[in-house]
């Protein structure tokens, strides 16, 4: 839980389009992005790696794509 | 973050190749696939592709050094010679990353089969119903089920 009581938002993503970055871009489907906003905190997950709450920094007019960073990097 | 294809494949059948993948890697190796699709677009002259990125021991760039470069906290090896008659390979650099230069270099896209598969005209593939993704995630579960295996046993990070 996170966000107030509600059920984090959680986003996949291909860390081998990542690395290490702590700030990175990603595409959203539509369950992902539906009532997203800048700000919000999300919860990232992929293969071989432990879930990490990241916050949406920016978003495109059309929602499909944002910027994340990891809440480690991030003010909070 | 750009997908740029280099102008040879620089493989020989001995080459290790690293994959990183988890308990989860049917499942999400096909999530990843589906979600990078329209990066592709462009690449050898196709409107997209469904890939499985890949990591090649060569140029001096070793498998400790491909392992670190990324998060993932297990990994498999294949050797080149085992993949090229059933799958294509691309040499891509993608750019934009935190993969250091060196690592990125040596990467390469495994690209997944869809034979059938056509996006509805004017739509992203981010924009298909939970009904056709998981059409999408069936039509390209065989060739991710046949690509694992060749990567086993899973090595701990």
């Amino acid at each position: 839980m996170g966000n107030g009581g509600r059920v984090m938002r959680e986003v996949f993503v291909d860390y081998n389009h990542i690395g290490h970055a702590c700030r990175f871009r990603t595409r959203l489907f539509r369950s992902e992005r539906e009532g997203l906003e800048v700000g919000e905190v999300v919860l990232v997950v992929g293969d071989a790696v432990e879930p990490r709450q990241a916050r949406v920094v920016q978003m495109t007019d059309d929602g499909r794509e944002v910027e994340l960073e990891f809440v480690a990097f991030s003010d909070h | 973050m750009t997908i740029i294809l280099r102008p040879s494949l620089e493989l020989s059948d001995d080459d290790d190749l690293v994959i990183h993948m988890g308990a989860g890697a049917r499942r999400d190796v096909a999530r990843a696939a589906i979600r990078n699709y329209h990066a592709y677009e462009g690449i050898r002259g196709g409107a997209g592709a469904f890939t499985v990125s890949v990591f090649a021991a060569i140029g001096g760039v070793t498998e400790p050094e491909i392992v670190e470069a990324l998060p993932q906290r297990q990994y498999g090896v294949a050797r080149h010679g085992d993949l090229r008659d059933r799958f294509t390979l691309w040499p891509t650099t993608i750019t934009g990353t935190g993969v250091p230069d060196r690592v990125m270099a040596v990467h390469f896209d495994v690209v997944l089969p869809a034979a059938g598969f056509e996006l509805p005209a004017g739509r992203a593939i981010e924009d298909l119903t939970d009904a056709e993704l998981a059409a999408l995630d069936a039509l390209l579960g065989p060739s991710v089920e046949e690509l694992l295996p060749l990567f086993l046993p899973r090595r701990a990070k």
